[in-house]
């Protein structure tokens, strides 16, 4: 059974994160009911594992990265939508693989030569860390 | 754009002279510069730099004495055309030869691309919340409307996606997405689909072949949607093929084998291997597993047949400015660029480009007076 803490955490977490992206409480309340289950059955803090992905000031999706498993919430109409998992036989979101893909860029490369022997959740922290065109496809 | 640097742009020295910054061919210590933001999205796009209020993407070009051609004369045509377009400059970073291009977005705008566009459709068509996309790509209704053919579904999911973008990266099925578009008023979609018209008789007469969905897109502020200006024509002209050097010599020798043994077909084999990616409708694709589509003459041909009298006019309106403004004068308009960016057009490039144009004109030349006679008859 998952600690009482930790899903309280996780909340607050979701809450905190998705506010300083100023999401609306509304969205925000979309997310976790969305997701309840999802959020319920995490056995860690999600923390460290929550990215937003923006095409200049549009948010695009949040995305929840674990090791080399993902999973993502597409943003519309002000909404976040349930958690789509990754799975190539499945679902396939193709502004998320370009993302991901960045990593494998020869230009990200040469900022960022460890890339390549990173796992998608590193990989994805180490994109949010490079300056990215804030007008064009990024990683907060 | 740049107007008081002349000629070639060398960004070693406008970061030193404006930024103050010594280049040492690190990257990553650029992109740790204030004024540089780069660019993830491309294999080729590289860095944003952030001057005086305006920002400019360096993207470096492979074969740059062959193929920056493409990207410079495509800009200078579409303005001859009316047709907006990105501006590109010739630029160098540390030998790197590329082109400098003012970003299309004003403060705020977001560029969409095409691919973002299909991407929203394909999620907007979930019918519950549990639905994948495969459960969408397998819908029989959705694949009738779409006209999605059977041979898609015998393929893995990531390529049917792929295939699916390419199937739908056609006028008459982003007409069908674009309506169902968030927020999506009449007069945006009336702009940005006449737009998407223009870039589609841009792309057959400049011989552009890769206007795949990442390569066009619309612009959004505010929920305000407008069409964004034709970018990326790196590969137009008959120019980007990988081996770009080794194909100026088979057309010269084509070419002369076809003039002294009268076969031009042997000059139009080597034009009709240029495929528009960005077509009217799914009947230009030709063959689905290779994702071969139809050459820019015979989309052009179906164009005609499909298009109502107003776009039959500005056809034969874009035709006629080509033809006489672009075709006639394309040794000045060549040499404007060259003076503009300091560089000289090869004599087998010039020779490549100037023999196919002529030789493409010429042929849509036929099809629109085909079409004309006939419709006088």
């Amino acid at each position: 059974m998952i600690a009482r803490e930790t899903i309280n955490k996780n909340i607050k977490e979701i809450l905190k994160h998705f506010a300083e992206q100023n999401c609306t409480l509304d969205s925000i309340h979309s997310f976790i009911l969305n997701n309840l289950d999802f959020i319920l059955g995490l056995e860690n803090c999600i923390r460290d594992n929550l990215y937003f992905i923006y095409n200049g000031d549009n948010l695009y999706c949040v995305l929840l990265a674990f090791e080399d498993t993902y999973y993502w919430s597409l943003y519309e109409n002000e909404k976040f939508s349930c958690i789509i998992s990754e799975d190539k036989n499945l679902n396939y979101d193709y502004i998320v693989e370009m993302i991901l893909h960045f990593a494998d860029a020869e230009k990200i490369k040469r900022i960022s030569p460890q890339i390549t022997s990173m796992n998608i959740e590193q990989k994805i922290h180490e994109l949010k860390k490079i300056r990215l065109n804030y007008d064009g496809y990024h990683v907060k | 754009m740049f107007d008081d640097y002349k000629g070639m742009i060398q960004l070693q020295q406008l970061f030193k002279d404006e930024y103050g910054y010594s280049c040492n061919d690190d990257l990553r210590e650029l992109s740790n510069q204030s004024f540089i933001e780069l660019e993830g999205n491309g294999a080729d796009a590289m860095f944003w730099i952030n001057y005086r209020g305006k920002k400019y993407l360096f993207k470096p070009i492979k074969d740059f004495e062959c193929n920056v051609w493409g990207e410079l004369l495509g800009e200078k045509f579409a303005s001859i055309l009316g047709i907006p377009c990105a501006k590109y400059r010739a630029a160098n970073y540390m030998g790197t030869l590329g082109v400098l291009s003012e970003s299309i977005l004003e403060d705020d705008e977001t560029l969409i691309l095409g691919s973002e566009i299909f991407q929203k459709f394909l999620n907007s068509q979930k019918r519950d919340a549990k639905e994948t996309i495969k459960d969408i790509i397998n819908n029989y209704e959705f694949q009738t409307t779409y006209k999605i053919p059977s041979e898609f579904l015998t393929l893995s999911l990531h390529d049917q996606q792929r295939y699916l973008f390419n199937h739908l990266n056609n006028l008459n099925q982003v007409k069908l997405i674009l309506k169902q578009y968030k927020n999506m008023d009449p007069q945006a979609f009336f702009d940005i689909t006449k737009h998407l018209f223009d870039i589609l008789v841009f792309d057959i007469f400049t011989l552009q072949g890769d206007r795949h969905p990442n390569n066009w897109g619309i612009k959004e502020k505010n929920q305000i949607k407008r069409p964004a200006e034709v970018f990326d024509n790196c590969t137009s002209l008959g120019l980007g093929y990988i081996d770009i050097s080794k194909r100026l010599v088979l057309f010269r020798e084509e070419y002369f084998n076809a003039k002294m043994l009268r076969e031009p077909e042997r000059i139009y084999h080597f034009i009709h291997q240029i495929e528009p990616s960005f077509t009217l409708s799914e009947d230009n694709i030709v063959e689905v597993a290779t994702r071969k589509k139809d050459y820019a003459a015979k989309v052009l041909d179906d164009l005609l047949q499909k298009s109502n009298p107003d776009e039959q006019d500005r056809i034969n309106e874009l035709y006629t400015t080509f033809n006489s403004e672009i075709i006639d004068k394309f040794d000045d308009i060549l040499k404007e660029v060259e003076d503009t960016n300091d560089l000289k057009m090869r004599d087998e490039v010039y020779f490549y480009i100037s023999n196919i144009l002529q030789m493409h004109s010429l042929e849509l030349g036929d099809i629109i007076s085909k079409y004309r006679r006939s419709k006088l008859l």
